[in-house]
């Protein structure tokens, strides 16, 4: 009964809050991520997975990935991503590192510059025959500055698990900055706190479907944007080397579709993105797998 | 029998004629009657001078018979402009003329009878305001959602809705420099006098609280801390109100105290009250905020009223205005600061109702020096104005430097206050630059020519040239200036600017160099006179301009957003989140403008007039031509921004 009503408690405020938040907003730093409509809390099983649930690391490889987006094509936008992924020796699971970087220039002028450093851990808690139960955090430094306003550096922490049932279920969730970071000369401003539930299913081999539903806590209440955002996605290999990719999701209503090639280690990716009004964002990334 | 019909027939309308107040109802409901007959009538200012026209008085008048009328002439004068004022009740005898459909008494005398009057108001019915024949000129208010908000014809149309589908329209002239902030969507109820467009009626507001459910009037006009503050409000709507309060707190701790206000008898919504005098909630100087809340039967808040800032004066005296000029900056208002060899007049108005004022000082020094040491002692001149010199800067010192002083007043009682630090910016003998003005209004491609005048005043001018800026780009250009021999005016300079596509702004400001070195740099504030030329847009696009640096909205700061394309197109300007959620719909209209030229002030808040986290935006341009439905769009960043450290 207990269960019952966290369970109805979580689902109640997820779905109640709006969610809109300006500085550090949802970038979309992975290509695949993208390409899937932004659905990766139960997937993250590569280096990307730092900035969505650092516990899928622990499904993934020794990786460095680099990505690079104008979002919804604007030249003033630019997301650029740098991630790595490394196992730790012995069980004591893995370690990343991610960077994003999304500069605002327009008319010579660097309005804005936001910069996000990640150091990210996960471990196995238990595995068994059936299932896994894998966690992860990671601490973040978050740099901004704005032209006029000056500078300001501060810190988070993320947290994540990943319960994988019968190899072709998982269940996560992710939760960024509990500890509330703030900016502003008196700390007035919040950083976004958000909760993301995800799940993936495996229907049959090399085909994976992806849901996440996602929300801010921190965000002001009296904006009145908005409601709860859900994503899915579904990723088919179709060769060993070659994935195809799809995506949808809502607020805003965006398509998404995209491809993901892998030989003998090097990986390209790409994704595509349609707006309803704004253009469509291309999205490129490199990585290798050691 | 004829005889008496003849003698009622002529007396009758005489005998109306001849009362001393004639009430508005009467001459509007009897307009045939009255045109251009002399009347006597009194009612208290609905919109006043200066609000509806520039140049013109185009005021309203209403009385307690229910109706308004509109006072005419073709000035404004300053005695029109004390007088008429909204809340003061005058007395106006003068003719009365029907012109368009509009009632109107001009030639007129006026008196002053009171001051600080609730506003009449009538309730009338849509379809009464429909029948603007007979309602023109009468205060009324309406409640509905705002179904469309466009700026056309130098004001801001907007249309509201009420439950029943009924429409109306209100019509805000951008000579009211009123900003209500109004969005689509929004709920709204506001207060208009009736006029009509294109054989519609309408609605006229003029004042921003006009937008509010509260009008209200306190007195004294001078509170002094002993006083008692009476209060008077007269509420809108809700309908449902069964309570007002008045709500009141010192300045000073914000912690509000209730006083229960009682129905003003004959005043439709109207409640009066007494606050206590200051002086019994504190000993010391503060001032009082005031703020109404209407409730309902269950005692459940319906409205509350936005903060009111009420200044109360102790019994000591205080400093009503300084004000500092120079023999140059006197003769010459162009000039804008004093010359460093001129002595500098100051003159202080200071005022001490309880008292006599015994001495007004200056205390004065360089700012350089952040001191004010020197003492000049300020003589009565005429009135509450006393009037000293201070030394010209070259008899103090050899550096360039600014003075910096403070008013001390002392009455008979030894009461001491003082000003504020006031700096005097004092400028060397360097060019004046004055008269700048674009010469022509060239269309698309075409020349800009450019005209000003430049006077050394001690000496020659070496070199003179125009400095530009296009748009928002930090490139700077040059182009020069040449004595205008067609003027024999010596000072005269014109100079031409290569021609510009539709949509570039051109900011243009002049540089000239003296004999002695000085360049109009030197002097202070220079930089700030600009003029500014946009070219017209004749032909279908989508420019948008915004300034490339982030603002402040939580100072209060707006961005101005400029979006071009031709008259007739229709304009979508919307504003997204980074990731691409919509979060405002600033603009959605037809454009009016003749040249295309359109200008949109964002405060940073969303469609729930919430102001916006900080971070990145995207301002979406959509233009539509509405004969082929051609699209084109442009979009731009918005970076909503705060001190960090």
């Amino acid at each position: 009964m207990k269960i019952k009503n966290v369970i109805g408690i979580i689902i109640l405020a997820i779905s109640i809050m709006p969610a809109l938040h300006g500085i550090f907003d949802e970038y979309e730093p992975s290509a695949r991520a993208r390409a899937m409509g932004g659905t990766y809390t139960a997937l993250s099983d590569d280096a990307d997975g730092i900035f969505y649930n650092p516990a899928g690391l622990m499904l993934g490889s020794n990786q460095v990935k680099a990505g690079y987006t104008k979002v919804f094509g604007n030249d003033f936008q630019v997301l650029t991503v740098v991630d790595a992924s490394w196992d730790l020796p012995k069980s004591y699971g893995r370690i990343a590192f991610g960077y994003t970087g999304m500069d605002v220039d327009y008319q010579d002028v660097n309005m804005m510059s936001e910069k996000t450093f990640m150091l990210g851990h996960s471990f196995t808690l238990m595995k068994d025959v059936h299932s896994q139960l894998h966690v992860g955090y990671t601490a973040n430094a978050y740099h901004i500055s704005m032209d006029g306003f000056s500078n300001r550096t501060t810190y988070g922490i993320n947290l994540g698990a990943t319960a994988v049932l019968h190899t072709r279920t998982r269940l996560a969730f992710a939760i960024t900055n509990i500890n509330n970071p703030r900016v502003g000369k008196d700390d007035d401003y919040e950083l976004p706190q958000e909760m993301t539930i995800g799940i993936a299913y495996v229907p049959y081999t090399g085909v994976i479907t992806t849901l996440d539903v996602k929300k801010t806590f921190n965000a002001p209440s009296d904006t009145g944007e908005s409601t709860t955002e859900i994503h899915a996605g579904v990723e088919a290999t179709l060769f060993e080397i070659i994935s195809l990719r799809m995506g949808v999701q809502d607020d805003p209503t965006m398509y998404s579709a995209g491809v993901g090639i892998n030989v003998h280690g090097a990986m390209v990716e790409y994704a595509y993105q349609v707006h309803s009004v704004l253009d469509d964002t291309h999205h490129f990334g490199i990585g290798f797998n050691f | 029998m004829k005889k008496i019909f003849l003698f009622i027939a002529i007396a009758l309308p005489l005998m109306m004629l001849a009362q001393d107040i004639t009430p508005i109802a009467q001459i509007q409901e009897n307009i045939n009657q009255y045109n251009g007959h002399e009347v006597t009538i009194e009612g208290v200012v609905t919109i006043g001078a200066g609000l509806l026209y520039d140049t013109r008085l185009q005021c309203y008048l209403q009385d307690e018979s229910g109706k308004g009328i509109q006072a005419f002439d073709y000035d404004i004068t300053n005695a029109y402009e004390q007088a008429f004022v909204r809340g003061n009740r005058l007395q106006i005898t003068g003719t009365i003329e029907e012109y368009n459909g509009v009632t109107e008494i001009t030639d007129f005398d006026f008196e002053i009878m009171s001051t600080g009057n609730l506003i009449p108001m009538t309730d009338l019915t849509v379809s009464e305001m429909g029948n603007y024949q007979t309602w023109e000129g009468s205060m009324t208010w309406f409640s509905g959602v705002v179904t469309d908000s466009y700026s056309a014809g130098g004001g801001l149309n907007v249309t509201l809705e009420n439950t029943s589908g009924e429409e109306m329209l209100y019509r805000l002239w951008d000579s009211c420099d009123v900003d209500p902030d109004i969005a689509v969507g929004d709920q709204l109820v506001a207060k208009g006098v009736i006029s009509s467009y294109n054989g519609s009626p309408q609605l006229l507001p003029a004042y921003l609280e006009d937008f509010t459910p509260f009008s209200s009037v306190i007195q004294p006009n001078l509170i002094f801390s002993e006083d008692d503050i009476t209060v008077k409000v007269r509420v809108e709507w809700p309908e449902n109100i069964a309570t007002m309060e008045l709500q009141y707190a010192l300045q000073s701790d914000m912690v509000y105290h209730t006083l229960i206000l009682a129905p003003i008898d004959g005043v439709d919504r109207g409640y009066q009250g007494t606050v206590p005098p200051l002086n019994t909630l504190t000993d010391a100087s503060d001032n009082y905020v005031f703020r109404y809340v209407g409730k309902d039967s269950a005692g459940s808040t319906l409205v509350t009223g936005d903060p009111i800032a009420v200044v109360v004066y102790t019994g000591v005296p205080f400093i009503e205005g300084v004000e500092f000029y120079s023999q140059f900056t006197e003769t010459y208002n162009f000039i804008q600061y004093p010359f460093n060899d001129e002595r500098i007049t100051i003159v202080a108005e200071v005022v001490d109702d309880l008292g006599e004022i015994s001495e007004v000082a200056v205390h004065y020094g360089l700012k350089s020096q952040a001191s004010m040491d020197s003492v000049l002692i300020l003589e009565p001149d005429d009135g509450n104005l006393f009037e000293g010199d201070l030394p010209a800067m070259t008899d103090i010192t050899e550096l360039d430097d600014d003075f910096v002083f403070q008013v001390w007043v002392t009455d008979d009682a030894d009461n001491v206050i003082h000003s504020e630090e006031i700096e005097i910016v004092v400028a060397p003998r360097a060019p004046v630059v004055y008269d700048m003005e674009f010469l022509n209004v060239p269309q698309p491609g075409e020349d800009l020519e450019f005209g000003v005048n430049i006077w050394d005043t001690d000496g020659d001018l070496t070199e003179q040239f125009i400095q530009y800026q296009l748009d928002y780009s930090s490139d700077g250009h040059t182009a020069p200036l040449v004595r205008d021999t067609t003027y024999s005016d010596t000072t005269r300079y014109i100079g031409v600017i290569p021609g510009k596509s539709s949509g570039t702004t051109v900011f243009a400001h002049v540089v000239a160099y003296d004999n002695d070195g000085y360049s109009t740099y030197n002097i202070p504030g220079y930089e700030e006179m600009e003029v500014e030329y946009t070219y017209p847009v004749f032909s279908h696009k989508a420019i948008l301009k915004v300034p490339p640096h982030p603002f402040n909205p939580y100072a209060g700061e707006t961005l101005p957003i400029d979006f071009y394309s031709k008259q007739g197109d229709k304009v979508l300007l919307r504003i997204y989140s980074s990731s691409g959620k919509l979060v405002h719909t600033a603009k959605n209209f037809i454009i009016d403008d003749e040249n295309g030229i359109n200008r949109f002030e964002w405060d940073g808040k969303n469609r729930s007039r919430s102001v916006l986290p900080l971070g990145m935006y995207i301002c979406h341009l959509e233009v539509t031509e509405t004969d082929t439905g051609n699209k084109k769009t442009a979009k731009a960043p918005i970076v909503i921004g705060a001190p960090l450290k």
